[in-house]
């Protein structure tokens, strides 16, 4: 093994020590923290625990916790696929506005269908649930879709541009449908905006896991074809890849993993960009066979930390997600564009 | 080497490209070009002229409006596209931005039509990376991420890229173009020995014209309207072809120097006796100064070299006066003040 290897595995060591120590974290700690002893306790033991601890954990800390690791997967695996596809540093579900087209999905659902008899959010059975993460999922894909149509004729700073277009567009008219909802649906679509991973349930979960693993499978299956559009669509094809089936795939798996993020958590920005690109600067590569793994890791650990900040542990209030991950995450960003030029480096700019 | 066996064989062959629905913009029409191994063959023509899109379609990566490619024999319409990437590899101008990769991982991914799904490197995978490496002269920098080295290197890494995907027929889309003349050689002189040793069928545009008549074993001559003609460098030079396909308003092609000379409005002439290396640059000189330089009698300027002893080699008449300078520089002087 040599010296590479070594750093890399240690590096890997490190991210799944963390990623257990952050899963740690956000299952002690909340409105009640609860000591480690007393998580392994009723995790592991089940018997002779007070049933109100029992509660709060299985009821509450582990579905949030599970829901933030695979959440932050999701958007990190999803973001390091479109930044490859758009060969773009900051491509992600949120700049492209893809984020935006599921909020359109959703809104349709809340808000136009809701009326019609369809039950709002909170009250969501299986099947409402599974039709909310369908339009977000739609809504997500035909965003998509229309960047791509775009990404063929254009360069990629006019497409960053175009995703912005599209955000403003949809928000417009999702701003249209809320004109002229009524109070308490608005209210359902504004606590779904702010992103939460708190509301799952286990029976949520059922159809959130399997559904965010198949896509993180899917990912882990293009690795090599990832590999190939690292030096962009006409060297891919010279290597005998199918690049529009290609660019397909990798793009629905990631509109699968955006989508269903979305739909479940409300719209969770930079998550998509962050871990990536840590990934990058820790790894020093833009090969996938480390990325993808590496991201899986980290994104699950951003996103369990982010919710904890959340959370806000011994203060009385709790914050939106989205504005912490924004918060935290806007700075990062800049941060590596002015010191590391780490974003530019890693597509060459 | 199995020199001779047709690599690349096009029949009747139209490329161009689609724009729209409306009727695709024809670039060359019906060619018949055949690519041999163990051949270099250099694309020449001026910009414009179709040489990229010609390699593109060669590579598979544009369909060609009509007439077919044959690969080792095959027509590559029925070729799978792995198939056609274990056939024929490319070095494209496209800016691949490849920055954190190391100089082996940009060269593993020409493994990739080798390689299983999971896309794990084998034995045999490191053994050839490791001899496209040591073909390009990289072998010590495989550790170096890609966007550390200069034009010239990176350039190289392209082509290690290319061979480990161990294809028959290499095609090269201006590969000496953003690198310094010494370096230019040396990717020429690689690139031969690639097509010689290891048997390639190399094809590379440019409109390095010098450097290709000197390389190449055929030229691929593209004219304006996309024809193309396909000879020996040097019979198609002396057959007036490489001239007609280059020359222009600003260039004449020269017979005596076998390149080409800026043309120049001029009506001035100059007759220069001497020889060798100081014949040479002094009709060069004064090429630059605007003079046409013949043997003839009665030109206004008349330089002779002497071979005697005296350090006064140049001997200059001219409106009557008669000078003899040490140096070209002394000349050069000289005509720039009877000019004013």
């Amino acid at each position: 093994m040599n010296e590479g290897n070594r750093s890399a595995v240690l590096s890997f060591g490190l991210l799944a020590t963390a990623l257990l120590l952050a899963f740690l974290a956000n299952a002690s700690l909340g409105s009640v923290p609860i000591g480690l002893g007393d998580l392994w306790s009723v995790l592991f033991k089940s018997d002779g625990m007070e049933p109100v601890l029992t509660n709060i954990i299985w009821e509450f800390r582990m579905p949030r916790a599970v829901t933030a690791t695979f959440a932050g997967a999701a958007l990190a695996v999803s973001g390091l696929m479109m930044q490859t596809v758009f060969r773009n540093p900051l491509a992600d579900p949120f700049v492209l506005g893809v984020n935006s087209g599921a909020s359109l999905g959703v809104a349709l659902v809340l808000l136009a269908l809701a009326p019609m008899g369809i039950s709002l959010h909170e009250s969501l059975g299986i099947s409402g649930q599974a039709m909310l993460v369908m339009a977000a999922t739609v809504g997500a894909g035909a965003t998509l879709a229309a960047l791509l149509v775009f990404a063929r004729r254009v360069d990629v700073m006019s497409l960053l541009i175009l995703g912005l277009m599209i955000s403003y567009g949809v928000g417009a008219i999702v701003s249209m449908l809320m004109f002229f909802s009524m109070a308490d649906r608005l209210q359902a679509f504004f606590f779904w905006s702010y992103g939460n991973f708190g509301t799952m349930t286990w029976s949520q979960l059922k159809l959130f896991v399997p559904l965010s693993v198949a896509g993180l499978i899917a990912s882990l299956v293009l690795i090599k074809t990832l590999d190939a559009f690292l030096l962009g669509e006409r060297y891919a094809q010279s290597l005998g890849v199918d690049v529009k089936r290609s660019r397909f795939a990798i793009l629905a798996s990631a509109s699968l993993l955006a989508g269903l993020v979305t739909g479940y958590c409300g719209p969770i920005g930079f998550l998509g960009i962050a871990a990536p690109h840590f990934c990058r600067f820790l790894f020093k590569t833009s090969a996938h066979r480390v990325l993808v793994p590496a991201s899986i890791l980290s994104g699950a650990t951003l996103a369990l930390l982010a919710d904890l900040a959340a959370k806000a542990p011994g203060v009385e209030v709790s914050f939106p997600l989205n504005a912490i991950t924004a918060l935290v995450g806007a700075p990062v960003i800049i941060l590596a564009l002015l010191k590391q030029r780490n974003l530019r480096r890693a597509f060459g700019g | 080497m199995s020199g001779g066996m047709p690599v690349i064989a096009t029949k009747g062959l139209t490329v161009g490209y689609r724009q729209g629905k409306g009727e695709p913009t024809i670039v060359s029409r019906d060619l018949d070009l055949v690519l041999e191994a163990g051949q270099m063959v250099c694309l020449l023509g001026k910009n414009g002229t179709g040489k990229s899109t010609l390699i593109r379609a060669l590579a598979g990566l544009e369909e060609p409006i009509s007439g077919r490619i044959d690969l080792l024999g095959t027509d590559s319409r029925f070729l799978s596209r792995k198939e056609r990437a274990r056939l024929a590899s490319v070095v494209l101008t496209d800016n691949a931005p490849v920055g954190l990769l190391t100089v082996y991982s940009l060269v593993a991914l020409g493994r990739h039509p080798h390689t299983k799904w999971s896309g794990r490197l084998t034995h045999a995978d490191r053994h050839k990376i490791d001899w496209a490496l040591e073909a390009v002269g990289l072998s010590d920098l495989g550790e170096r991420q890609v966007e550390e080295l200069s034009d010239g290197e990176r350039q190289k890494a392209m082509i290690a890229r290319a061979l480990a995907q161990d294809a028959s027929a290499l095609l090269l889309d201006e590969p000496t173009a953003f690198v310094d003349l010494p370096r230019r050689v040396e990717l020429m002189q690689l690139l031969r020995k690639l097509a010689t040793r290891e048997g390639l069928a190399v094809l590379l545009s440019s409109h390095d014209l010098d450097l290709c008549l000197r390389c190449a074993d055929r030229l691929w001559l593209m004219k304006a309207g996309g024809s193309v003609l396909d000879g020996v460098p040097e019979s198609l030079a002396m057959k007036g072809k490489v001239g007609e396909a280059f020359e222009s308003d600003a260039l004449d092609w020269d017979d005596d120097s076998g390149g080409f000379r800026i043309r120049q409005s001029t009506n001035r002439l100059a007759r220069v006796d001497g020889d060798g290396e100081e014949l040479l640059w002094t009709k060069r000189m004064l090429a630059r100064l605007g003079y046409s330089v013949s043997r003839d009698e009665g030109a206004s300027l008349d330089i002779r070299i002497e071979n005697g002893e005296s350090a006064l080699r140049w001997r200059a008449r001219a409106e009557g006066l008669d000078r003899r300078f040490k140096t070209l520089d002394e000349l050069a002087e000289w005509l720039r003040l009877i000019d004013s």
